[in-house]
Formats: structure tokens, C-alpha cells, sequence
């Protein structure tokens, strides 16, 4: 035991464990969170939410004013998790009296890892489905990909017809590096990549082919936030013996048919471990109003072994294995209601309610053991 | 000792778990393509477009994008196109439109013609702007009339390019066509 205290002893004099143990240091991480939290909020009523989070939060340092760096949040959050971790390690005095403190200050670094791992883990996407659709896919806001597959005609019994895709996400073609889609036997060679491009319906007519009859692409100027520009590209494509020069761009709703051969450039997938078709979308407008006051979604979930009609509303998500559905928007299609659902994996979404449950552990102990301790002093008198 | 070792391999294991990436290359997955039935109103592809084209106009046929190109009075040239989605945005195309002109307005100055636009329906009741862009080009240089309509899932632009006085002859029954656009059955 006092070899242990004196190896704890030696750990806090070390000066970086010393450095992440300063109570100062641990006060002015709290200070720039609050700050970085208040100017976040400011930034994003002028450059929008997706920027402010990539500047303020996401990122480990920034720039202010041009020059002036800055520790953004995820910089301060692991300081406070580090800290916090040597402090329960190396100053707890782990006796029964102070189980509730110890307790908290599990709750704590159990809040800031879930934290983390919701940070690092989690994806956000979302699925928008017609009256009668059904889907075991959903889309990325920011993220693209290529995707790959082969024409089949097949019987398929009354069930959902399937294919197989193959896919590769548009960021990693930014070598140039010739992709190789095994499964269809088909190479894709990168020529000209645009992360915002438009068509040119001015380019001559023998160019390249595209799903939609354009021959041309342009650059166009890059938005605030990713998830409204629309990439796109030319390339060579090898298959069946042929060589084809094709063009792929993301506004297109169709994709590209070569021979039996189908390809696309759209946001990239995710798949679900189950399908949801949307059975009917209701909506209920304030009256003499085109304003929405409610609006929900019967959605049948199918699951490998189970098949449920669910109910899925504004603030009542859908939560299944890591998944969260939750009711985002909605539009129209050609007169069909469409309904639109923000999906979010995340497989650390237990871990806060861990953490309350520590924390709240944490704080009935420590104070039942100081209103114990006050009563019998008091008794004692 | 070990409740301490275990202090610090816990959340260590909880970092590294949350810092695993996804692997590099092809991904495969199955993608279910089938659709129940369709509510009322459903119709499956992409919507056609009908208009009705000024009786003076030759109709000149159309390929790919391009779903008609018309001859109109003064041997002016008049192409209807149609892009998918959002055809890449308003104002980007607006900018292609004046780069093909050879003229570069400041923001500013474009965003004040934007504000200025009036904003229609087309008798199909998708969103039509109409633009004269002779503002923008000198007395006796080419310019255009365009009129842009919003689809569900397309953009239609309506693209005439000639001089100001030839593009004013028809501006009436260019309008007029643009007005005439509507889904097909």
C-alpha cells in the first residue's frame, strides 16, 4: 500500500501529469468551453450550424482573425478528460466513505467518453420515402460515393427485389488511382473531379456520355456547406472488353446504363440492419394556414426476424438496435407525400444514460453519507 | 492496484473503440429495390413535358437535354433543356449565363437582379422566373432572354440568344412558351 502511494506520490510531481492535474489549467478549460460555446452559437446565425461545428468543435485548433490560434473544443474536452481520468486515478482516495465521489467522477469520464465515441462513431443520415416506398438504405448528407451493380432480371416472388452494389466513396478518388469494381468486373479510371459541378449544355454533342444527355461539366463555386454542392466527374470506364468515357454527376436522378452494367454518383449509403417502408404520411396544417402543426409517419420495420407497424412522430423517434428515426420534414412528389427521416447510428447512445445513472449513484451516496455523518454529530451533541 | 490498472484501461479502451475507422476501398451491400404499391397520383420515371409553341415558330426537334429547339421570327434560335435536380443552382447558372456574354456583374449587382425577378407559374404550376439579361450587354452585342422553371425533381430553361432588338420581337410569344410549360401525361 505505501509503495503504491508513493508511486502515486512520484506520478503527480511528474510536470506533464502536474500540468494536466493544475486546478488553474482545469478552470480556464470550463472558461474556453463556455467561450467556445458562446461564439459557436454567434457563428452559426451567420455562416450556418455545419460551419460553426467544424470550426468551434470539431476541430482541435483554429485560426481567429487570420493569425490568432485557438484550441477549439474537442481540444479542451479531451484536456478535461485526461485530467479528470488522473485526477480519479492518482488524487481519489478510494476508501468506502467516499464512494459517492468516486462514483461522480466515474459518471463524469463515462459522459465525456460517450462523448467521444458518439464524436468518432456516430453517423448522421437520412431516408426519404414516398407513400408505399420501402428502403434498407439510407443517404449521407455530406459524403458521395460511386456505386456499381448489374442489371438482372430476375423473379423475385412477390419480395423485395435486391441487388448487390458495389461502392467507393468519392474521397478516395482524389489520387486519380484506377478503381477496380471486382463483382462487375468493371475499372473506373478517375480523369477530372469536381467537388461542385454543373452541367454545360453548351459542350459539343459528341463528349462524353451521361445518364441524362449532358456532354460537359463545369466547376462551380463551392458552397458554405458541403451537403448543397453536387460533385462530379469524368471518366474512363473499362468493361466487357469496351472503353468508355462517361461523365457522373450528382444531380442526376437516373443512373447510367452501360450494356448491363448500371452506374451512379450519389450521396452515399448506409445500410440498416432492416427495411422501413412508409405505409402513410398524415399531416395536420394550423387551420386557414398551409403551416404545418403536425405531422407523422406509419412506417412498417423489417427486421430479420420481427416485422412491426410503427408509429413515428415529431420528438417520438423510432430506436432500434443502434439506430434513432426520427420524423425530420417532409415534401411532395408529383402529388405523393414524401416523408423525410434523420437517421443516426450511434452505437455509444446508452452511455450517457450510464453515466446519469453513475452520476445520480454518485450523488445519493455522498450525500446520504453527509446526512448521516450531520445527524449523528448532531446526536453526538 | 487493480482497480487502479483498470481505471486507466477502460476509458483507453473506450478512446480506442471510439477512434476505429471504417476500412479503405470497395464496400459492398445489398440494396432492396422493390416498392409497395404506389399511393393515388404515383407515376413511375421522370415526368414529360408538354408546352405550346408560338405559331410562327419552327419546331426543330430536340435530343439528350436538349427536348426541343424552335426557329422563331428573325431566324433567332430558342433551345428548351431540361437538368436534373436543380440544374446545379440558380445563381450558378445565372453566372454561366453572363460568362457566356462575356460579362462579369459584381455580387452586388447580381444579387439586386435576383431580388428584382418576379416570380410566376408556369400553367403546370412549377415556379418560373424570367430573365432579360440586355441590362448587362452593350447596345448591338448579343444577349439573351431565359426563362427558368423549377420541376419536382428537373429544371427547364428556356434560352434565347440574339441581339436586343431581334430578342425583342419575340419576347411576347417567348414568354408566352414559357408561361405554356406543364408535366405531360
Amino acid at each position: 500500500m505505501d509503495r503504491l502511494a508513493t508511486l502515486r506520490a512520484r506520478a503527480c510531481r511528474l510536470p506533464v501529469i502536474r500540468w494536466f492535474l493544475d486546478l488553474r489549467l482545469q478552470i480556464l478549460a470550463l472558461l474556453l468551453l463556455f467561450l467556445l460555446t458562446l461564439w459557436g452559437t454567434l457563428y452559426q446565425v451567420e455562416h450556418g450550424l455545419w460551419a460553426s461545428q467544424q470550426r468551434f468543435f470539431y476541430s482541435w485548433f483554429f485560426v481567429s482573425g487570420g493569425f490568432f490560434p485557438f484550441p477549439g473544443a474537442k481540444l479542451v474536452l479531451a484536456y478535461l478528460f485526461v485530467s479528470l481520468l488522473l485526477v480519479t486515478v492518482l488524487r481519489l482516495s478510494y476508501r468506502a466513505q467516499k464512494t459517492g465521489l468516486i462514483l461522480i467522477h466515474w459518471g463524469l469520464l463515462v459522459l465525456l467518453a460517450g462523448g467521444g465515441i458518439t464524436h468518432f462513431q456516430a453517423v448522421e443520415s437520412f431516408l426519404s420515402l414516398k407513400e408505399g416506398e420501402r428502403s434498407n438504405l439510407t443517404s449521407d448528407y455530406r459524403n458521395w460515393e460511386i456505386s456499381v451493380w448489374t442489371e438482372r432480371a430476375q423473379a423475385t416472388n412477390g419480395l423485395p427485389e435486391k441487388r448487390a452494389v458495389e461502392a467507393i466513396d468519392t474521397d478516395r478518388l482524389l489520387g486519380g488511382k484506377a478503381v477496380v469494381f471486382p463483382d462487375a468486373a468493371l475499372t473506373l479510371i478517375p480523369r477530372r473531379l469536381f467537388q461542385n459541378a454543373m452541367p454545360n449544355i453548351e459542350a459539343p454533342p459528341s463528349g462524353p456520355q451521361s445518364a441524362s444527355g449532358f456532354t460537359g461539366l463545369s466547376a462551380a463555386a463551392q458552397q458554405t456547406d458541403p451537403a448543397q454542392d453536387l460533385p462530379g466527374g469524368e471518366f474512363t470506364v473499362l468493361a466487357a472488353g469496351a472503353t468508355n468515357q462517361i461523365l457522373l454527376w450528382a444531380g442526376e436522378a437516373s443512373p447510367l446504363h452501360l450494356g448491363e452494367k448500371t452506374i451512379q454518383l450519389r450521396r452515399k449509403r448506409h445500410p440498416l440492419p432492416a427495411s422501413l417502408a412508409l405505409k402513410r404520411f398524415t399531416k395536420e396544417e394550423h387551420p386557414g394556414t398551409a403551416v404545418a402543426r403536425r405531422y407523422e409517419s406509419r412506417v412498417q420495420l423489417s427486421e430479420p426476424r420481427l416485422s412491426r407497424e410503427v408509429l413515428i412522430r415529431m420528438n417520438e423517434p423510432l430506436r432500434f438496435a443502434d439506430y434513432t428515426v426520427y420524423q425530420s420534414s417532409y415534401s411532395e412528389e408529383e402529388g405523393v407525400p414524401v416523408s423525410v427521416f434523420a437517421v443516426v447510428k450511434n452505437g455509444g447512445r446508452i452511455v450517457p444514460y450510464l453515466a446519469s445513472v453513475l452520476l445520480f449513484l454518485g450523488m445519493l451516496i455522498h450525500f446520504g453519507i453527509m446526512l448521516v455523518g450531520r445527524i449523528r454529530r448532531r446526536e453526538a451533541r | 492496484m487493480r482497480s487502479r490498472l483498470l481505471a486507466l484501461l477502460l476509458p483507453t479502451l473506450l478512446l480506442a473503440l471510439s477512434c476505429s475507422r471504417e476500412p479503405e476501398g470497395v464496400r459492398r451491400y445489398i440494396e432492396e429495390t422493390g416498392a409497395l404499391p404506389r399511393g393515388p397520383g404515383a407515376r413511375a420515371g421522370a415526368p414529360l413535358v408538354q408546352f405550346t409553341p408560338p405559331a410562327a415558330w419552327e419546331r426543330l426537334g430536340g435530343s439528350g437535354m436538349r427536348l426541343e429547339a424552335f426557329r422563331a421570327p428573325g431566324a433567332v434560335e430558342v433551345a428548351l433543356a431540361r437538368l436534373p435536380g436543380d440544374g446545379g443552382g440558380f445563381e450558378a447558372n445565372l453566372r454561366r449565363w453572363f460568362g457566356q456574354l462575356g460579362v462579369a456583374p459584381g455580387n452586388l449587382e447580381v444579387q439586386q437582379f435576383i431580388e428584382s425577378l418576379s416570380n410566376e407559374t408556369t400553367w403546370g404550376g412549377w415556379p418560373l422566373m424570367l430573365l432579360d439579361l440586355s441590362a448587362f450587354t452593350r447596345e448591338g452585342a448579343p444577349t439573351m432572354l431565359i426563362a427558368y422553371a423549377q420541376g419536382p425533381n428537373f429544371v427547364l430553361t428556356l434560352k434565347a440568344s440574339a441581339s436586343a432588338s431581334a430578342l425583342r420581337g419575340i419576347q411576347a410569344d417567348f414568354n408566352a412558351l414559357a408561361r405554356s410549360l406543364r408535366p405531360g401525361n
